[in-house]
């Protein structure tokens, strides 16, 4: 499903330039759940953003299903996002202005759906968030941001699920509910990487790739 | 994303409170407030030049003023005969404000008003009809029309003891042909016979024209609405007041000339008058302005380039501290074009009722400063729709699109994995 093929990414920051992505390679088949671990700095962030078509490689190729999205314009990518991806940000990102229930309703709206509202209120349902649907994400402890956070990526209806951190900020009960979340999903059919330092995360996942300094070994 | 998610998106971002839309409306309100309120003071010189221009014949350029104070003699008809002979002037035309009606019966022509009533003491709300003696001439030269007019034999403009008046639109009610007749002590009676009605929103020369350049030149003319005219006869005045004498020249013929014609005749008859152009009056008034147009003008620039430099300011940052949410909205889905469409239906909410307000303030402003302004009101209105809407309008335009374009580029410039990076800053 995916192949990085010889990939790499450069930051040019003031003098020094960075390579957080350093001529990898590396294969993911539909239906794994993947952990890339690795220390911070080391590139994860910076991977997610590529396979999710949110940044660019400066060089090397990117297979999707068998396209080359390193050749995409910015629309295709747009319509690649859209179409397969579904971010859980690290710091969660969410629109802390805007309630749980309209957190959920961005992917819909940017999909123009309609008739949507049982779905939302379903997939709250079992995240167990129902109740916060009209709190405010700032309101929320942090493991209901995250729960709000991976509601709103599945609202995408993706079939990759590219997940930076999921359980940084939480402790270990909370990490575990939230992985067996994933581990739900992922039987459900979603492909999910999961980027992390945590080694009890890792366990979880089918497959651990390490990652250091932009190298990823598998 | 269809418009109606658009608009459902911007419209989170207008009514939550933590977003500062109404902060940013009282900006931008504000900020258009104050150029709108500095026309008002810049404006106050062009308006009564061109309102004057508008109202006369031939112009301000062949109008002159000349105050008689010796109205009285025989000498100031012959004088006004002796000038239409030359050929240099084309008439002369007489007219005085007569302040409030003091005749008894046509002072009746109160009760028209519909929210005039007489006091306790049956005395009535004396400042309300305001009248003015003209004659057939000054009529002509100030360009005034009417909406009806009865035709009236030359021999009754002639009878003494009887008086046409024309009367301002808002008397519309009063039946063409009324009469009022006012009886002296003696017993003596003369008839007021209405021969006529103004169009409605016509303006004169005001009286203080005369003395323009002492005085504020704003008050210059005077709407004729709510007026009564009394026709007069060229040539019969009143006896109780100065006369104002308006004359306009004929064709090729200089305002000074006509001028130094009158000034050199009045001497030898031994008239006592005053003399004023138009155009002296505006020039006087110019250099008493100029000093204070001059910083007005000044603190309209700067206001003008604080204004746009602070909104700039505000929208940029509110742009640069909106980008994660922007790459959210990537991330999630949308296109630039779709956040950039939620960007521009957001501020052109706040562009709208921010100008809305501004308007609205300078508006309720205006009504509260100069309803008692009788002519200015008239003319201040005239002014606010005609110059200070459209600049209103043509600034918060500007500002809109240099809003607009700015968070556009920074919009399109940016990498989506750069826009969701600002979160962590
Ligand atoms: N936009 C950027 N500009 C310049 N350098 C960047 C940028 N983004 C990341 N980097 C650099 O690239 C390297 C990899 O960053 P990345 O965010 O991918 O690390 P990470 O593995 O996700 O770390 P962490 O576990 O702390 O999140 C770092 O050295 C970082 O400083
Ligand atoms: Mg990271």
């Amino acid at each position: 499903m995916i192949k990085l093929v010889d990939a790499t990414k450069k930051y040019n920051s003031q003098s020094n330039e960075i390579l957080a992505l350093n001529h990898t390679s590396m294969t993911i088949q539909a239906g794994e759940m993947v952990a890339v671990m690795g220390t911070s700095g080391c590139g994860k962030s910076t991977l997610l953003n590529i396979l999710g078509g949110m940044d660019r490689l400066t060089s090397g190729h990117y297979y999707f299903e068998d396209e080359d999205i390193a050749s995409f314009g910015p629309h295709k990518l747009h319509l690649f996002r859209k179409n397969h991806i579904g971010f859980v940000f690290q710091n969660f990102a969410l629109l802390n202005r805007q309630t749980v229930y309209e957190n959920l309703e961005i992917p819909l709206l940017a999909r123009n759906q309609r008739h949507y509202k049982k779905r939302i209120m379903d997939c709250l349902e079992q995240l167990g968030l129902a109740e916060r649907a009209k709190s405010l994400p700032l309101n929320l402890s942090g493991g209901q941001q995250q729960r709000c956070a991976i509601g709103r990526a599945l609202m995408t209806g993706c079939s990759l699920l590219l997940c930076d951190e999921p359980t940084g900020a939480l402790d270990s009960k909370t990490t575990k509910e939230i992985m067996d979340l994933f581990c739900k999903l992922n039987m459900e059919g979603k492909t999910i990487i999961i980027a992390t330092h945590d080694d009890e995360v890792a366990k979880c996942c089918k497959r651990i790739v390490r990652m250091e300094d932009g190298v990823l070994q598998q | 994303m269809n418009s109606k998610y658009v608009l459902r998106i911007a419209l989170r971002h207008i009514i939550r409170p933590q977003n500062r839309f109404l902060f940013s409306v009282l900006m931008i309100g504000i900020s258009i407030f104050c150029v709108g309120y500095y026309r008002l003071f810049l404006n106050d010189y062009e308006i009564v030049k061109r309102e004057c221009n508008a109202v006369l014949t031939s112009g301000m350029a062949g109008t002159g003023l000349m105050r008689m104070l010796d109205y009285d003699k025989k000498e100031a008809l012959q004088l006004k005969k002796e000038a239409m002979a030359s050929g240099k002037i084309k008439g002369i035309g007489t007219w005085v404000f007569g302040g409030k009606i003091w005749e008894v019966d046509l002072a009746k022509i109160q009760h028209t008003f519909p929210d005039v009533f007489p006091d306790g003491g049956g005395i009535y709300r004396d400042d309300i009809v305001m009248s003015c003696f003209i004659d057939r001439t000054a009529l002509e030269i100030c360009n005034l029309q009417f909406s009806r007019q009865v035709d009236i034999p030359e021999e009754k403009w002639k009878n003494p003891d009887w008086q046409g008046i024309y009367l301002g639109a808002e008397f519309k009610n009063i039946p063409l042909g009324t009469v009022y007749v006012e009886t002296s002590k003696g017993g003596h009676q003369k008839e007021y016979e209405v021969i006529g009605f103004l169009e409605k929103g016509q303006h004169i020369l005001a009286d203080e024209v005369k003395t323009l350049g002492e005085g504020n030149g704003s008050q210059s003319i005077v709407c004729l609405d709510g007026l009564v005219m009394i026709v007069m006869e060229p040539g019969v005045t009143d006896g109780n007041k100065d006369t104002a004498w308006i004359f306009n020249v004929s064709e090729g013929v200089g305002l000074d000339e006509a001028r130094s014609f009158l000034e050199k005749r009045a001497k030898e008859l031994n008239l006592s008058v005053d003399f004023a152009s138009l155009q002296d009056g505006f020039v006087l008034q110019k250099i008493y302005n100029r000093d204070v147009e001059m910083v007005d003008r000044e603190l309209y620039r700067t206001l003008l380039i604080v204004c746009l430099i602070v909104n700039l300011c505000i929208i940029i940052m509110r742009i640069i501290s909106n980008k994660q949410i922007m790459g959210i909205y990537i991330a999630f889905g949308m296109t630039k074009t779709d956040v950039i469409r939620v960007w521009l239906f957001q501020i052109m909410a706040e562009f709208v009722a921010g100008t809305g307000c501004a308007w609205l303030v300078l508006k309720w402003y205006c009504n509260r400063q100069y309803s008692n302004a009788g002519a200015y009101n008239q003319s201040i209105f005239r002014w606010l729709n005609g110059y200070a809407l459209p600049e209103m309008l043509a600034l918060s335009t500007i500002l809109f699109f240099l809003s607009a374009v700015i968070p556009i580029l920074i919009i399109q410039n940016s990498k989506p994995s750069e826009l969701l990076l600002d979160n962590r800053g």
